[in-house]
């Protein structure tokens, strides 16, 4: 049996530990964020600052919060580093659902580097598609469960299991549907983040 | 009758109040804190804090006493959330929490159930929820969530009078 003394020091160097892990700082994918160019060849964007809610919301999270105009057609991106706070990045699916979004479809999808998720959402008379998507800079997959098991991984080796991975997500902006097999043509570096 | 039999316990355990347990209970309470912002936060997580007070409705029934059952379930309960606080996975830290409080009421195969039941108020149960079941309802999943947390304390109840026979 284990003694209540040896439970006691069990519980005082859990809380010991847990207090000074948090203090090891990981390195966060801010780098891969300032790498994306608002501007190319083909495309233009600007940064969208973030509300009020959102700064609160995602407080301690990187965020990139753009629109680019691409050949005429509008996107939105959202990109979340939950480097320092990662309980915030949400599986998208979870995400729509709780936003009062009915999933109608959902189908993998290959992009550079890897897969991503296609869905199309409805909420009301209102159709949307988006894609999202989890990327480290070297791999792109749509799955939660792969993200939540890398940010795990590398929490508990402090960083040395490999880059942070972060979620990317695009929206069309003014129409319900986008030529997604044409978006990495057109912006090749929206998939290397 | 009954009054009088809880108010006794109650007694018991300000006499003899099982420390080690509670301080567990706390640790992992304090470090799961953030579980209070996701009932206030997420739409499909509102009232998620209503199967977390029907399950814990056994928890009343505690024991004073220490046995090596319990000892192990501390345990256990202490290494999943300090494993929950450095890998940054809040279901690991409220399963220790589930595991912590179900030491308090000592261990059989109905406390057992009983705290897997304790999935009812995790997070986790609605992304499962939300996967499995892409059409349902917020009221709907608050619904499986407290039918399941009940289901747990049924299987409590049903050894009412073994309660605090400890192995």
């Amino acid at each position: 049996m284990i003694s209540n003394r040896n439970l006691w020091i069990f519980l005082a160097v859990a809380i010991v530990l847990g207090l000074l892990w948090q203090f090891v700082p990981l390195s966060n994918a801010e780098s891969r964020f300032d790498a994306l160019p608002l501007v190319g060849t083909r495309y233009g964007g600007k940064n969208i600052p973030l509300t009020d809610f959102e700064k609160t919301f995602f407080y301690r999270v990187n965020i990139l919060k753009r629109v680019y105009n691409i050949e005429g057609e509008g996107i939105f991106v959202i990109a979340l580093d939950g480097t320092d706070n990662r309980h915030i990045v949400h599986d998208p699916y979870y995400c729509f659902k709780g936003s009062g979004w009915d999933i109608i479809s959902e189908k993998t999808v290959n992009i550079p580097k890897g897969t991503a998720s296609l869905v199309n959402i409805r909420k009301g008379n209102e159709d949307k598609e988006a894609m999202f998507w989890f990327g480290n800079g070297t791999d792109n997959y749509a799955s939660p469960l792969k993200y939540w098991m890398e940010t795990t991984l590398r929490r508990l080796s402090l960083g040395y299991s490999g880059p942070e991975p972060v979620l990317v997500l695009v929206q069309p902006v003014n129409q319900e549907s986008l030529d997604w097999q044409e978006l990495p043509k057109l912006f090749p570096s929206l998939f290397k983040l | 009758m009954t009054l009088l039999l809880e108010l006794t316990a109650v007694v018991r355990l300000i006499k003899h109040p099982p420390w080690i347990v509670l301080a567990a209970i706390a640790y992992c309470a304090w470090v799961s804190r953030s579980v209070v912002v996701v009932w206030w936060t997420s739409p499909l997580e509102h009232f998620g804090w209503l199967p977390l007070l029907i399950w814990l409705w056994p928890a009343r029934k505690w024991t004073t006493g220490f046995s090596s059952r319990q000892a192990y379930g501390i345990a256990t309960a202490i290494a999943m959330t300090f494993l929950g606080v450095l890998a940054s996975v809040n279901t690991l830290k409220l399963i220790g929490l589930a595991i912590a409080i179900g030491s308090l009421v000592g261990w059989s195969w109905r406390s057992f159930v009983w705290v897997i039941c304790a999935i009812s108020w995790l997070p986790t149960l609605g992304w499962i929820m939300v996967h499995l079941f892409p059409a349902a309802y917020a009221w709907s999943m608050l619904l499986a969530r407290v039918l399941i947390a009940f289901a747990g304390v049924g299987v409590m109840m049903t050894m009412e009078e073994g309660y605090d026979k400890q192995p």
